[in-house]
């Protein structure tokens, strides 16, 4: 293997065997004619990639698409059904932060036992434990037992312990997420100096801001195989519109498909067309989650996003125009149709809703058997990676908001990956601009005048 | 790769002993973590094990001892040894589940588990040793310079403890019923071994058969040491059995290790 390659990992499938019972394992052990009773499942299938050293790489992919199997091949805990693993310098393996902690004994204790399980000389324990401790900052806790901690403190201990023991390859695996935000910064603070000393590190995380700001380069799992390798601002594009659009079964195919055509292709069509059934579920960015209630006389049955001379995208870019067509047909006759659509975070915190009433617009009454299109024209300056949007329909009876009956609202009903440009931290994305315009007083010093 | 023998897990040792001493050390704290007894209870419950014993059998039933010194000293000879023989191999049974997180989520030497639960045992087994060395004052049973040899029968009985720690501990990762299995096991052993009954009470047609138990050496080696004063080359027969069963025990429990250890982390 060449020098400069730090993981080098070659069609390397992982199957876990599955026992119905557990004689089973015994009894294939035993029969003369070596008898299958397992039935295999394939956490990874012929996952090939080399990582060089002093890369940053980060791995992405759904719950259950091989992550967390990858990186305890990489550690060695598991060993490869086919393939071969090849690692070179020594690994700190903490997949699950404080994992061999024990609750009963004090964060000394452990933090020294986590050290001799790396098989740390004393000697260079007893140099680390007072930085361990400075780092985790958690005053006099770190002289009592763990299971006096909040789980604040536990995962600033085990960071501060993993961090400071971490040799050549350091594995990082969802943790970077916790701990308050003067903590996350002092831990990519560290993640930082472990790059500048050419260090090789692999990062998991769902928080694709991190994956995009520290890696160089970032690999997608699906269904154990790997999906796309490479730029991280693409591959995690590809990783979202995969989530919002779920095309990319379990097998992995169709990733990089267009959006699949309905058979519209236009506004034109899709303003004409007058489905006999629901079809949300078939674009893109439907959410199969959605939570759907009203008095059914009147059903919400499609809606169309353009953005960017794109039809019905999964991925928006953060800041473009988008248009969002709503059809509505109605069953009974309206007197007051009303119509609005709202915008969340994952976390559910709305950052946006309107409806027609807001907007100051009275639709006149429908009648049973018509279908009303309604247009929505918006932006989404935002700096979160993915939104959920309501759409829904009312009866404004009473003329006002409060007192409408909700013929169909379907919450959470559009999934949309959101792609920023801009770095910031937040929610909201306003494109701050910065300069220096002056600087008074005494002139700066010459470069290498003092001392 | 060739999986790892009992050799390489040897070899590995040296290196490890200050895990070990630090993993014994949390195996004992463990035990009694949240008793007010604490350490006490490391000796109190063997020690109320053995006064139970000997109240049953020297007292009650009027057990002759073996020699001319008395009961207790024969019974506690037997039983020390066999109390650190039976605690360990039931530890190291249940051991790897229990470190299922280390085993599950680090790189950890599982290996080294069953020499972690004898260096436990070792306060334990210091302990009631100087628990008989009282009793031999009390008794006035002389001390002498071959009560030494007992270390010999100490790493003779850890060789055979690490040999079959490695086999049950392996094979219990698999199949939960080894714990229960052992549990029988240990108790029928015990009454095999001459720890309550002196050997000689026993018919010699039926000699020969127990003699196939290889803690009967070790038994037999601390009563030697601390009792008859007997050097340890009188009995090279049974010596010489004993270390080749205990080497074929330690072989092949290393090996059977080797071999299940990758699979350890799925299996748990």
């Amino acid at each position: 293997m060449n020098d400069d390659i730090a993981i080098s990992v070659q069609d390397v499938s992982k199957a876990y065997r599955l026992y119905a019972a557990p004689k089973d394992r015994l009894v294939e052990w035993l029969h003369p004619f070596r008898r299958k009773l397992h039935r295999e499942f394939w956490a990874l299938r012929n996952v090939s990639f080399d990582v060089p050293r002093g890369a940053t790489v980060g791995i992405i992919g759904r719950n259950g698409s091989g992550k967390s199997t990858l990186l305890e091949l990489l550690c060695s805990v598991l060993r490869p059904t086919s393939g071969a693993v090849c690692v070179k310098g020594r690994v700190a393996p903490l997949l699950a932060l404080g994992a061999g902690f024990n609750p009963d004994f004090t964060g000394r204790d452990n933090v020294s036992f986590q050290c001799r399980v790396l098989g740390l000389p004393e000697g260079e324990i007893r140099r680390l434990l007072p930085q361990i401790e400075a780092f985790a900052d958690i005053g006099q806790f770190f002289e009592q037992p763990i299971k006096t901690y909040s789980s604040g403190m536990f995962v600033r201990l085990a960071f501060a312990a993993a961090i400071h023991v971490a040799p050549d390859i350091l594995i990082i695996d969802e943790v970077l997420a916790v701990g308050d935000a003067g903590f996350q910064r002092k831990c990519y603070q560290k993640v930082l100096d472990f790059q500048a000393a050419g260090k090789t590190i692999l990062l998991v995380s769902h928080d694709l801001s991190a994956i995009v700001g520290h890696c160089s380069r970032a690999i997608l799992l699906d269904g154990g195989r790997v999906i796309c390798d490479g730029d991280p601002n693409d591959v995690t594009n590809v990783y979202l519109e995969m989530l919002s659009g779920g095309r990319a079964g379990q097998d992995g195919a169709g990733v990089a498909a267009a959006p699949a055509p309905i058979g519209l292709a236009t506004d034109e069509a899709f303003i004409r067309d007058v489905p006999g059934e629901d079809r949300c579920a078939r674009r893109a960015s439907y959410n199969p989650g959605e939570h759907r209630y009203g008095d059914g006389r009147a059903g919400i049955v499609d809606y169309l996003i353009e953005c960017g001379g794109r039809q019905d995208p999964a991925v928006v870019d953060s800041g473009a125009t988008i248009v969002l067509h709503v059809k509505t047909t109605y069953c009974q006759d309206v007197g007051a149709p009303m119509f609005g659509f709202s915008v969340k975070t994952v976390d559910g915190v709305v950052l946006y809703g309107t409806n027609s009433l807001l907007q100051n617009v009275r639709i006149p009454p429908a009648r049973a058997g018509q279908t009303l299109v309604v247009k929505f024209s918006f932006t989404l300056p935002l700096n979160v990676h993915d939104v959920f949007i309501d759409l829904g329909a009312a009866d404004a009876v009473g003329g006002g908001v409060g007192d409408s009956i909700p013929l169909d609202r379907r919450y959470d009903v559009i999934h949309l990956g959101v792609v920023g440009r801009e770095n910031c931290s937040g929610l909201y994305s306003c494109g701050a601009a910065f300069e220096e315009v002056a600087r008074i007083g005494p002139p700066d010093a010459a470069p290498g005048a003092e001392g | 790769m060739t999986p790892p023998t009992s050799w390489t897990f040897l070899w590995r040792l040296p290196g490890q002993s200050g895990l070990v001493g630090v993993m014994a050390a949390q195996e004992m704290r463990k035990r009694y973590a949240g008793t007010l007894g604490g350490f006490a209870w490391t000796v109190l419950h063997p020690l109320m094990l053995i006064v139970i014993y000997w109240l049953v059998f020297s007292v009650g039933l009027r057990v002759p001892p073996a020699g001319n010194v008395p009961f207790v000293i024969g019974f506690l000879c037997g039983m020390i040894p066999w109390l650190m023989f039976a605690e360990t191999l039931n530890a190291c049974t249940s051991a790897i589940a229990a470190n299922a997180y280390l085993v599950k989520k680090t790189v950890f030497p599982t290996e080294i588990l069953p020499v972690v639960h004898l260096a436990a045992g070792m306060a334990t087994h210091v302990i009631m040793l100087a628990v008989l060395a009282v009793l031999m004052v009390v008794y006035g049973v002389g001390f002498s310079l071959w009560n030494v040899q007992f270390l010999y029968y100490l790493l003779a009985m850890s060789v055979l403890c690490i040999g079959l720690g490695w086999i049950l501990s392996a094979l219990n990762v698999f199949y939960r019923d080894i714990g229960q299995v052992l549990a029988i096991a240990i108790n029928m052993w015990f009454w095999l071994t001459p720890i309550v009954w002196p050997l000689a009470m026993l018919p010699g047609k039926f000699q020969a058969f127990v003699r196939l138990n290889p803690m009967i050496y070790i038994v037999q080696g601390y009563r030697d040491s601390f009792i008859e004063h007997v050097p340890l080359w009188q009995n090279w027969q049974g010596g010489a059995y004993f270390w080749i069963l205990a080497a074929a025990v330690f072989m092949f429990g290393g090996r059977l290790f080797g071999r299940l250890k990758g699979d350890f982390a799925e299996a748990i």
